[in-house]
């Protein structure tokens, strides 16, 4: 109880570094966020939409991705951004850049699921009264999509959910470097294996306090919907 | 006038699956305009499945069907002249005006002629009186003239109604009876299922029989009944 209590003092004196590593996570959560949902939730609607062949391998694969370990993720991304990868050149690893894209390319199956399949749960007779009314491809999926609003923000908070609470991916594309790329993650990580548990475990509680913020809101979400 | 004007819709070597259970097996059907066609038969014999087929909602299938003499996907003229309605239709969120202008602005309709064909659709459909009101709040019946008004206000002539008047209360039932008699008169096609033989005796010229999955050749309504 007494280092949690510390942990908690250190977490409310004002830390300069914890809160900077507070706020850096929240930016990267953001960004990489927001770069998974704008090419996956279309990917994911044209997904429900498509009438093609292949359609439910397609989706079983990007499921099947889906469960791939973050740091594997890291790994493949590290490939591309390492100074002999063929984007090497970007200078990204080791740098904000390369942290928000891994976490974009983790965050991108995942978005395309959950959209594919929160939108399958949406009444069918939905889609068929604005293709039986006339309406192309993109009203559809204006319509979809508007429809399923509550569906795409279960979608919008389990990225952020993912990318917020990973480590892989930060780890081997951030390096994990003081006042530039470290992050909640990280630095658990870090003290803890120091012995230093007292600034972990004050981390651990912020970290906890998203998760769970999060899941209360996708809950709302989903309470609203129904 | 031509002898043998080409057929509303042609079914040739029809076959449609879900998911790999047969649904529908058709070897030829025609099904002339200007009529009302009632679809007979017990639940699962394919009734739905061949009335959302014939409006493009379902696919793919093996075999041919044509509408206007042309092959259905990619129709346009069907998209144009057909619209299904649900047993319990889908109406959008907001007013049951804006639901009809949603319909019409689809349909490029602008202005004055889409104020006119507002109207019109709904003096037609008696729901004057409902246009400000909020449309997922009305009754079953109220909502199937709300449909009925909206794929008549873009200008549709081909109706397939999915059972149209069932858990209906009997008032409304049978003002819907009337209107849809009347829209027969008026010379649109009327195809339907129905469950409801006083319904199929009021209303059909022709009718269809489903014997697991297979549309048997039309009858006159009267000899079926005989």
């Amino acid at each position: 109880m007494g280092a949690l209590r510390h942990s908690l003092e250190l977490l409310f004196s004002g830390d300069r570094e914890i809160w900077w590593t507070i706020g850096t996570t929240l930016q990267f959560s953001f960004w990489s966020t927001v770069l998974a949902i704008v090419p996956g939730v279309p990917a994911g609607a044209a997904l429900f939409l498509g009438r093609f062949r292949g359609r439910r391998a397609l989706a079983a694969t990007v499921n099947a991705i889906m469960s791939v370990p973050t740091v594997v993720i890291g790994l493949f991304v590290y490939s591309f951004l390492s100074r002999s990868g063929p984007l090497g050149g970007l200078g990204w690893l080791y740098a904000p850049a390369g942290v928000i894209a891994g976490q974009s390319i983790l965050a991108f199956p995942l978005v395309i699921a959950m959209t594919y399949t929160g939108l399958q749960k949406l009444d069918p007779r939905y889609h068929e009264t604005l293709l039986t009314l006339g309406a192309g491809r993109w009203r559809r999926l204006l319509g979809i999509l508007k429809e399923g609003r509550f569906v795409m923000l279960q979608t919008v908070l389990a990225a952020l959910g993912r990318v917020s609470g990973e480590v892989g991916v930060s780890m081997m594309l951030g390096g994990n470097i003081r006042w530039y790329t470290r992050t909640i993650t990280t630095t658990i990580a870090l003290e803890a294996g120091k012995g230093q548990f007292e600034r972990a475990v004050a981390l651990g509680v912020v970290l906890l306090a998203i998760a769970l913020i999060i899941n209360m809101a996708s809950h709302l979400a989903v309470r609203d919907a129904a | 006038m031509p002898l043998n004007p080409t057929p509303l819709f042609e079914l040739e070597r029809l076959h449609f699956a879900y998911s790999r259970r047969p649904v529908l097996n058709c070897q030829r059907l025609e099904l002339p305009a200007g009529q009302a066609i009632a679809f007979v038969g017990p639940n699962g014999s394919g009734k739905t499945t061949l009335l959302k087929l014939l409006n493009g909602l379902v696919g793919p299938y093996q075999g041919t069907v044509r509408f206007a003499g042309r092959p259905l996907p990619g129709n346009a003229e069907l998209r144009r002249r057909s619209v299904y309605v649900h047993q319990h239709p889908v109406l959008f969120a907001g007013t049951v005006r804006s639901n009809l202008v949603y319909a019409l602005k689809l349909k490029k309709f602008r202005g004055r002629e889409l104020e006119e064909r507002l109207q019109s659709a709904a003096q037609r459909l008696g729901i004057l009186e409902l246009l400000d009101r909020t449309a997922p709040h009305l009754s079953g019946g109220e909502t199937q003239r709300v449909a009925l008004a909206r794929a008549l206000a873009i200008g549709a002539d081909v109706l397939l109604l999915d059972e149209p008047t069932s858990s209906m209360d009997r008032a409304s039932d049978l003002a819907l009876r009337d209107i849809l008699i009347t829209l027969k008169k008026d010379g649109l096609s009327l195809l339907f299922s129905a469950h409801d033989d006083s319904l199929v005796a009021g209303l059909a010229d022709l009718v269809c029989l489903f014997d697991q999955g297979k549309p048997e050749p039309l009858v006159p309504a009267g000899e079926h009944y005989r």
